[in-house]
């Protein structure tokens, strides 16, 4: 990455944590704290998607089910034993951390495309299974308390999401960060080198469930109402994986540039463009695949950016 | 007795799921991509099929042949011009690619037809002859045959036509089949062409079977996966096996079990199957 953009992406860094946590209180409007509360929790799960498929190189298509694991640990929690909120999302987050460890000893095995698919399955089971065990209220879904203030789901999305940043930021510089970065690069490699590969990998897969379970939770009491259809969409983990390789799979601020980015377009074609939002999703999904599959970040740290970045994809990888 | 039923409808059944799953095997043996829009290709035969015969009349066996031509030309551009590009880039980007097709047909589609649930109903889609305990309903029994004829008319293609023959090597050796001459291009074009083109018959069927809606394919998405890879990946009568064995474990399985552990089965074959044997029943066992 150049000098200027890098004194660029600190600027607007320092800007964003002068003011994230004073947004809401000079009160600009509910709807606009309403969009970056969602912003947020799109962050911490597209960030989630990050750890496991843009470092480790294991593209998971189920991430969803630690989402929906999450506002449902959470909602039972809160529902039926009368536990606090924060309490809650804490025991979300372990499960989802337990979650994908059970989960990832045997599906971490499989490489690529089958790693993919079973990630796929296993959102799927997972929602057929909600639908249709007793204590998660089948397929009548759940209501959650009401919260007083909306400014609360703002400071928690907010602080979970700069301790994910920052949890992130430490564990890449140290000895899980570069041997998740070793698996990516070359798993027979890293394992020549003496690096549990296994281990590894479920580390990273659990940090993942960890953080996506607790956007789940937060989700959960936001919305007030849950059901598997909403929680266990399969949508949701192509959002997260499209803001993350849209803003950048492999770099930190990419997946939160991602986020931010493509809730605003699709809030604003939403509202302003219906039929144009139709095709939004899916033409910026086949887009970003042939055109920048590395990323904004990538894009804009390159000295000069001209058509041929774009087609230089095109020209290494097509027949 | 309504054992043997079960197992009936579950065989029928099969032979659906087989069809179904012929394309995505064949796309996926030759040209290494998992088509994750392939649901969405079925779903555009069953609409095809469906307004052939509402606002003409067809009947849905005759537009089979019409289905299978749309889907085939859909195909053939698709490939040729986007999934071509990046075809050898790693599978994420192609695993990608596809599902973003798949949400850009469904979205387009259920702008254009609405999300209400149709049927194709031709007056002979309840009928059935029966013997003894059994019955077996005609459109099903035409599917299964239907299916079994193409996966054969396949295998032939492949073994002795030119066509097939480029096709083969391509799926074998890239670079070895330019040597030889082959258009790569072409021959991917192709093969994704005649995927389209029986997961348009596929949807044609089912369109007659059972109602259908734009948001449909998903499933049947993950369907034709398991069957491809529960048969066995590249293997010409692997999903002629999954289907079955797919069809028969979900309809004997729904039967004891209740109607609503079906999807249940489906994936925890799909997960074991991942895990024990990656490689599916004809696969060969090596890595």
């Amino acid at each position: 990455m150049n000098k200027a953009s890098e004194f660029i992406i600190l600027g607007i860094i320092t800007v964003v944590v002068a003011i994230a946590p004073v947004m809401p209180v000079i009160h600009i409007s509910a709807f606009i704290t309403r969009f970056l509360i969602g912003v947020m929790i799109y962050a911490i799960m597209a960030e989630g998607w990050n750890v496991i498929g843009g470092y480790t190189g294991y593209p998971s298509f189920g991430n969803v089910v630690f989402f929906g694991l999450g506002a449902y640990v959470t909602a039972l929690s809160m529902i039926d034993f009368h536990i606090g909120f924060l309490i809650s999302l804490i025991l979300a987050a372990f499960a989802g951390a337990l979650f994908a460890v059970i989960i990832g000893i045997p599906v971490l095995r499989l490489k690529g495309h089958y790693f993919a698919i079973a990630t796929l399955g296993i959102g799927e089971t997972m929602m057929a299974i909600t639908l249709n065990v007793p204590f998660t209220g089948e397929g009548v879904g759940l209501s959650l308390p009401i919260a007083s203030s909306s400014l609360l789901f703002y400071y928690t999305s907010l602080i979970a999401l700069a301790a994910f940043i920052i949890f992130l930021k430490l564990i890449l510089s140290g000895r899980l960060g570069y041997g998740i970065i070793a698996v990516r690069e070359d798993e027979d490699a890293a394992r020549m080198m003496g690096i549990n590969t296994v281990i590894v990998k479920i580390k990273a897969f659990a940090i993942s469930g960890f953080f996506t379970a607790i956007a789940g939770g937060i989700y959960a009491y936001w919305s007030t109402f849950i059901d598997p259809p909403t929680v266990y969409d399969p949508i949701i983990s192509v959002k997260m994986i499209i803001m993350a390789v849209f803003g950048g799979a492999g770099t930190i601020l990419g997946p939160v540039v991602g986020a931010f980015i493509i809730m605003f377009l699709s809030d604003f074609l939403s509202t302003h463009f219906t039929l144009l939002h139709t095709f939004f999703f899916g033409g910026l999904i086949v887009l970003t695949a042939i055109f920048l599959p590395k990323g904004l970040i990538d894009l804009f740290s390159q000295k000069k950016i001209g058509w041929n970045y774009f087609i230089k994809n095109i020209k290494k990888y097509r027949v | 007795m309504f054992e043997f039923q079960v197992i009936i409808n579950g065989l029928l059944l099969g032979g659906l799921y087989a069809l179904m799953a012929i394309g995505m095997s064949l796309i996926w043996g030759v040209t290494n991509v998992i088509n994750l829009a392939h649901g969405a290709l079925i779903m555009l035969g069953a609409y095809t099929t469906f307004w052939l015969f509402k606002l003409l009349n067809i009947d849905p066996f005759v537009s089979l042949a019409i289905s299978f031509t749309t889907l085939f030309v859909f195909g053939f551009l698709v490939q040729k011009y986007i999934i071509n590009f990046v075809i050898r880039a790693k599978m994420f980007i192609t695993l990608l690619l596809t599902f973003g097709l798949d949400i850009l047909i469904t979205n387009v589609a259920q702008t254009a037809w609405t999300s209400n649930f149709r049927q194709t109903s031709p007056a002979y889609s309840a009928n059935g002859f029966s013997f003894g305990f059994i019955t077996v309903p005609y459109v099903r029994l035409s599917a299964f045959i239907i299916s079994i004829i193409l996966v054969f008319a396949l295998y032939i293609f492949l073994k002795k036509t030119k066509t097939g023959q480029a096709i083969r090597a391509v799926s074998q050796d890239i670079d070895a089949a330019r040597l030889m001459g082959i258009n790569v291009a072409k021959t991917f074009a192709l093969t994704f062409a005649i995927g389209s083109g029986l997961a348009g018959v596929a949807g044609s069927m089912i369109g007659v079977l059972m109602p259908i809606t734009p948001q449909m394919g998903g499933i049947f998405t993950l369907k034709s996966f398991v069957v491809a890879l529960v048969g066995g990946l590249g293997t010409i009568f692997g999903p002629l096996v999954g289907g079955l064995f797919l069809g028969l474990a979900e309809t004997l399985g729904s039967f004891h079990l209740g109607a609503k552990y079906a999807d249940i089965i489906v994936f925890g074959i799909l997960v074991l199957t991942l895990i024990v044997k990656p490689t599916g029943i004809l696969g060969k066992n090596d890595e």
